[in-house]
């Protein structure tokens, strides 16, 4: 069973760019996937300017909008 | 300071009035507090102008060592007199209280301060004084821990009149109210809040005149202290973040980057919570050991848009989850508070390309400084 580990940016900038709506596809995710989705959140991943950014198995991703992490998670799951 | 005095304030205006006609002035200097409340003539801006006037006059000059009859002097000569009655009125209780207990006293035309010790509720009568052809009632006090001073302006025991108390609650129905209905075991704020309800409802929620009701009472000092933002050096974190955990103080944090900082060098495990009470708000975060850790700029930049204007009053945050209003409930606990603030700026809140402004952390800090203070809060602040 393929596993994704997500760590969502919560810090100040990645917030006003959007993370509090990431939250909410994470939740969906989380809910669909169930132990195949983990999720953690971190106050910065040190590319602020270029928020939301999100780690999706290591690999740190910026300006990330709802479509493109759904997209990403499911692109590895069905891999 | 061997006592700390905890301050609430509740106050309606008259139905139809957006400006309360009661004002109400609390300054500290270095060993006592002075409590100033002021019921101007009439109500509206006329009552509020005047009531200000009295309270910031009566407050700014006993301070300053000025006795009673010059201080009453100069509100009689300063206040404007009113076109229709001729006359520049306006009433006042002064409170002052040193830090070891010893309280002053001096009331006119207010209705009497009751001071509650062991459940007992007692009128503060004092001594009759003329000073300036008014009559002044002045009393001595001495407070000891847990003692309550409870000072009203008469909208208080006027209210109900014409509604459910048709002579008005009296002073003698506040006592009774008091001694059977308000819980005196919880904060200043909380029984101020609650008495105040009280006179809503008698007045049918339709309140003929401005109502205030000041509560003060005497507990060991609750101090705390917050630490937000890195230091200019990087090299400080270590020294920054021992100094933060000195002391028996309640301790909180705001700024992400700042909780890390104490995670690294204390070795303990920073965990997101990752509730959105309000979206607006980053979420909070919990850490072995303190109270609260918040986000930095956001949060804080709410917390002192909810200060100003001091309105804010605790059942509006109380049952409030989100970052803003848990740092305004544990700020509003404490009566000492240290604040530690690192003046390194994150470089990437600074680039244009941000389609929004982050206020600057220093002004911020010190502005709720500032607020802090007017509400009775012994505040310290530390750029490093």
């Amino acid at each position: 069973m393929k596993k994704v580990r997500i760590e969502l940016c919560v810090g100040t900038s990645c917030h006003m760019l959007g993370s509090a709506d990431l939250s909410l596809v994470v939740d969906l995710l989380q809910q669909e996937y169930e132990e195949q989705v983990e999720v953690g959140y971190c106050t910065c991943l040190g590319a602020c300017a270029k928020g939301p950014n999100v780690k999706v198995n290591g690999k740190v991703l910026s300006e990330v909008t709802p479509e493109k992490l759904k997209t990403e998670v499911v692109n590895i799951l069905s891999a | 300071m061997k006592w700390a005095l905890d301050i609430g304030i509740a106050s309606i205006a008259k139905l139809g009035e957006e400006l309360c006609g009661d004002a109400v002035e609390i300054l500290k200097n270095d060993n006592s507090t002075i409590v100033v409340v002021s019921d101007g003539l009439g109500s509206g801006v006329k009552a509020n102008i005047l009531a200000t006037l009295t309270s910031k006059i009566a407050a700014n000059l006993l301070s300053k060592g000025v006795v009673m009859k010059d201080v009453v002097d100069t509100i009689t000569a300063t206040l404007p007199i009113c076109q229709i009655r001729q006359i520049a009125y306006s009433t006042f209780t002064i409170v002052q209280i040193f830090d070891d207990g010893q309280a002053y006293l001096a009331q006119f035309d207010n209705p009497n301060a009751l001071f509650i010790r062991n459940n007992e509720v007692t009128k503060v009568l004092g001594t009759v004084k003329e000073v300036s052809e008014r009559t002044i009632k002045e009393k001595s006090l001495v407070f000891e821990e847990g003692d309550i001073l409870i000072v009203v302006s008469d909208g208080v025991t006027h209210a109900g009149i014409g509604a459910l108390k048709p002579l008005g609650l009296g002073e003698e129905g506040l006592i009774e109210l008091i001694k059977t209905r308000i819980n005196l075991t919880g904060t200043s704020q909380d029984i101020a809040e609650q008495v105040k309800e009280y006179c809503e409802i008698y007045s049918a929620m339709e309140p003929g005149d401005d109502i205030t009701v000041v509560v003060l009472k005497l507990r060991k000092p609750v101090r705390g202290v917050i630490l937000s933002g890195p230091p200019l050096s990087k090299g400080e974190d270590v020294r920054i973040v021992e100094e933060f955990f000195t002391g028996n103080r309640r301790r909180a944090i705001c700024g992400g980057t700042t909780a890390n900082i104490v995670a690294r060098e204390k070795n303990l495990k920073l965990h997101i919570i990752p509730d959105y009470c309000d979206t607006s708000l980053p979420p909070t975060a919990s850490m072995p050991g303190i109270d609260l850790v918040t986000e930095g700029i956001l949060t804080l930049t709410r917390a002192v848009e909810l200060l100003e204007g001091g309105k804010l009053q605790l059942k509006d945050i109380k049952n409030k989850e989100d970052g803003a209003s848990q740092l305004l409930k544990w700020l509003l606990q404490c009566d000492e508070i240290d604040l530690m603030v690192g003046l390194r700026v994150n470089p990437a809140h600074l680039t244009p390309d941000l389609p929004f402004h982050l206020g600057q952390r220093s002004s911020l800090l010190q502005h709720l400084r500032e607020l802090l203070v007017a509400r009775g809060k012994k505040v310290t602040i530390k750029w490093f």
